[in-house]
C-alpha cells in the first residue's frame, strides 16, 4: 500500500560534498535544488495482481519502485507492505571481482536464504540463468545480459512474495524472457505481487493486468492494463505529433538549414538511475515509440499523419 | 480473504527490531567480508600472508630505529623492547585495518547498498569481521614470535580471550564513526591515515608510556587514558605475562563498551540515507 507518497531529492549543484565547501559554507547557504521526483502518489496492490508502471524517462518509476523497497528516503506519506519487496534493477546488485557462485551466495544471503537452501538449489540457479559454464567466471566477464539474467534467478531462487522488476529484463534475449516470464507468471498464480517497470509495452501487457501511468512525479493513470496503455500511447502519438507540426514549422521557415535540423534525433537512454534523473523538459519525449520498437527515428521526414 | 499484516517500510522501529533485523541477516553479515577478502587477495601471489607479513615488517623497520640506532632499552631503562614492539604493532595493527576498511565500507559497496536493502550496520560490522578473522591468524603468529623470543607461555594468555573481545567491539566502534564521517565527508578517507598514524604514536606502540620517558605527569596521565593504550597494554600483559593491572582492563572495558554503543547510535541515525551514497 502507497499512501500519498512523496519523494523529494535533495539534488547538490556541485556533486561532491568535501570538507573545503563544508568550512566555506558553514556562514552560507549550501546550494542545493530540490527535486520532486514522486508528488503525492497513493495505489493499492493485492496479492497476485501484476502492476505495469509506465511514464516518459525521468518520470519516476524508477523512484517509486526504490522507495516500496526502501531504498531512498521518504519525504512525505508512508508505505507499508506485507513482506520484504525484492528489487531487480538495471544495475546489478552484484561484485564483479568476484565468480557467480560467490555472487550467488551473496545476493542470496541478502535475501535471507540460508546458505545451506542455496548449497541445495545453486544447480537450480544456474541452469535457470543458462550459465552452467561460467559458474566460477568472475562477473566482471560477463555480459548485462548474463548479468541480468543471474540477478533474476537470485531475486527468484525462493518465490518473493512481491518482486520489483525494473528494466532489468530489457536485455536478456528472446528464449530466457520467455523462462522468465513464465516464472513471474507463476508466482502471480501463487498469490505474489509483481511490479514491472518497462519500455516495452508489449511485454507490460504480456505481464500486466493493471498498469500505473506516472508523468512527472504524478500518477496520471491506473487501471486496466489495456486502457491505460492505450490511453498513453495516443499522448505519446499526440506530442509526436506536435514535435513533428513544430518541425515542419522550422523547416519551412529555414527550408536550406532544414537537413541539419533534422539530424538531432532525441537521445534514447533507457538504464535511468534516480541520481541522474534531471528534470525532463516536457517537450524531450523519449519514451519509446510503443509496439514497433525499431523504429524510424522521430526527426525523419514526417510520413502522412492524420 | 484474510487482512494481510502490513508493516511499515524502512526501519523506523527501535533498537530491538533492528537488532532482530540484523540477526536475520547474519548470514549475509558473515558473505560480505569473506567474499570482500578473497576480491581482495585473489591478484596477489603472496594473497593473505601479506597481512602477517605487513606488521612483521614494520616491527623489523622500528627495531631498526628505536633499538638499533637509538638503543632505547639501554638509555630508558625499558625491557625487553622486541617482544613489547611485536605485540603492539600487531595488536595496532587491527585497530588501523578495522578502522580504515570500515570507513571505505559503504562506498566500497555501493552497489549493494544501492539495490538492496539491508541494515547498513553490515557493511562496517563485515569489516571489522573480516579483520578480526585475520587477527586471529596474526595472533596464533603473534605468539609464536613473542615464544621465539624468550616469553615464557603462562596462565595469562588466557585473558587474551577477553582481551580480543574488547579490542574487537573497540574497532567496530570506531570503524561505525569512522564510516559515517567518510559518508558525509569523502575528504575524510585521506585524513584517516595520518590519525591513524597519530593514534599510533600516542598509544604506545612504539615506546612505553611511562614516568621514564614522559615526566610531565598531566601529559602522561592523558595519554594513558586513550582508549586505543589500554586496550593494547591489556593485550601486552596478557601475552607477555607483566603484572596486571586493573585500571587498565576497567578502563579499556569501559571505552569499548562506551564506543561501541556511541558509535552504533551514531552511525544508525542516517540510515535510510545511506542508499544515496
Amino acid at each position: 500500500m502507497v499512501d500519498r507518497l512523496a519523494v523529494d531529492y535533495e539534488i547538490y549543484v556541485e556533486r561532491n560534498r568535501s570538507l573545503r565547501r563544508l568550512l566555506r559554507g558553514s556562514n552560507r547557504e549550501r546550494q542545493t535544488r530540490r527535486i520532486h521526483a514522486i508528488k503525492q502518489v497513493s495505489m493499492v496492490a493485492t496479492t497476485g495482481e501484476s502492476v505495469g508502471v509506465i511514464g516518459h524517462n525521468g518520470s519516476g518509476k524508477t523512484t517509486l519502485l526504490r522507495a516500496i523497497g526502501g531504498l531512498v528516503p521518504i519525504t512525505a506519506g508512508q508505505i507499508k507492505v506485507r513482506s520484504n519487496p525484492v528489487l531487480l534493477g538495471v544495475r546489478a546488485a552484484l561484485i564483479s571481482d568476484l565468480s557467480a557462485r560467490q555472487n550467488i551466495f551473496l545476493g542470496g544471503t541478502s535475501l535471507r536464504i540460508p546458505r545451506s537452501e542455496l548449497d541445495a538449489r545453486l544447480d537450480d540457479i544456474i541452469e535457470f540463468a543458462g550459465l552452467e559454464e561460467f559458474v566460477d567466471v568472475p562477473l566482471r566477464a560477463f555480459s548485462s545480459g548474463m548479468r541480468a539474467r543471474l540477478q533474476f534467478a537470485i531475486a527468484t531462487a525462493v518465490t518473493p512474495d512481491i518482486l520489483m522488476i525494473d528494466e532489468a529484463l530489457s536485455v536478456g534475449d528472446a528464449e530466457f524472457k520467455e523462462r522468465s516470464d513464465a516464472r513471474i507468471k507463476e508466482m502471480i498464480a501463487d498469490a505474489g505481487t509483481v511490479f514491472l517497470v518497462s519500455h516495452s509495452m508489449r511485454s507490460v501487457l504480456d505481464i500486466c493486468d493493471r498498469v500505473l501511468w506516472i508523468d512527472h512525479g504524478e500518477l496520471v493513470a491506473d487501471g486496466p492494463a489495456e486502457e491505460v496503455v492505450e490511453a498513453y500511447q495516443a499522448h505519446v502519438e499526440r506530442r509526436r505529433v506536435a514535435r513533428r507540426k513544430r518541425q515542419a514549422k522550422k523547416a519551412a521557415a529555414e527550408q536550406a538549414a532544414a537537413e541539419e535540423s533534422a539530424a538531432k534525433p532525441a537521445p534514447s537512454d533507457p538504464g535511468m538511475s534516480p541520481a541522474d534523473q534531471p528534470p525532463v523538459p516536457p517537450s524531450d519525449d523519449t519514451a519509446d515509440p510503443p509496439q514497433h520498437a525499431p523504429d524510424e527515428p522521430p526527426s525523419d521526414p514526417p510520413p502522412a499523419t492524420p | 480473504m484474510q487482512q494481510p499484516r502490513l508493516r511499515t517500510v524502512g526501519y523506523q522501529g527501535g533498537m530491538r527490531s533492528y537488532l532482530a533485523e540484523l540477526w536475520s541477516h547474519r548470514e549475509f553479515a558473515m558473505t560480505v567480508p569473506m567474499g570482500q577478502l578473497q576480491a581482495r587477495n585473489q591478484d596477489k601471489v603472496l594473497g593473505r600472508a601479506w597481512y602477517l607479513l605487513n606488521p612483521m615488517i614494520l616491527v623489523g623497520i622500528y627495531y631498526l630505529i628505536f633499538q638499533v640506532i637509538l638503543g632505547i632499552e639501554e638509555r630508558r631503562g625499558v625491557e625487553d623492547y622486541l617482544p613489547f614492539l611485536t605485540v603492539g604493532v600487531i595488536a595496532y595493527t587491527y585497530t588501523r585495518s578495522t578502522v580504515q576498511f570500515g570507513s571505505n565500507s559503504l562506498v566500497k559497496s555501493r552497489r549493494l547498498v544501492q539495490s538492496l536493502s539491508f541494515p547498513r550496520t553490515i557493511l562496517p560490522l563485515g569489516s571489522a569481521i573480516a579483520q578480526t578473522a585475520t587477527y586471529l591468524w596474526a595472533t596464533g603468529a603473534m605468539l609464536g614470535l613473542v615464544l621465539l623470543m624468550g616469553v615464557r607461555p603462562g596462565w595469562s594468555w588466557l585473558l587474551l580471550a577477553p582481551a580480543l573481545v574488547v579490542h574487537g567491539m573497540m574497532n567496530l566502534g570506531l570503524a561505525l564513526f569512522a564510516a559515517r564521517f567518510t559518508f558525509h565527508f569523502a575528504d575524510f578517507s585521506n585524513l584517516l591515515p595520518f590519525l591513524l598514524r597519530l593514534g599510533l604514536y600516542v598509544s604506545g606502540v612504539l615506546i612505553p608510556i611511562n614516568a621514564d620517558l614522559i615526566p610531565n605527569d598531566a601529559l602522561r596521565w592523558t595519554l594513558q587514558i586513550n582508549p586505543i593504550y589500554n586496550v593494547l597494554e591489556m593485550t601486552r600483559q596478557s601475552v607477555l605475562g607483566t603484572p596486571l593491572v586493573a585500571r587498565t582492563w576497567l578502563l579499556g572495558t569501559a571505552w569499548a563498551v562506551l564506543l561501541l554503543a556511541g558509535g552504533f547510535a551514531y552511525f544508525r541515525r542516517v540510515e535510510d540515507r545511506y542508499s544515496s551514497v
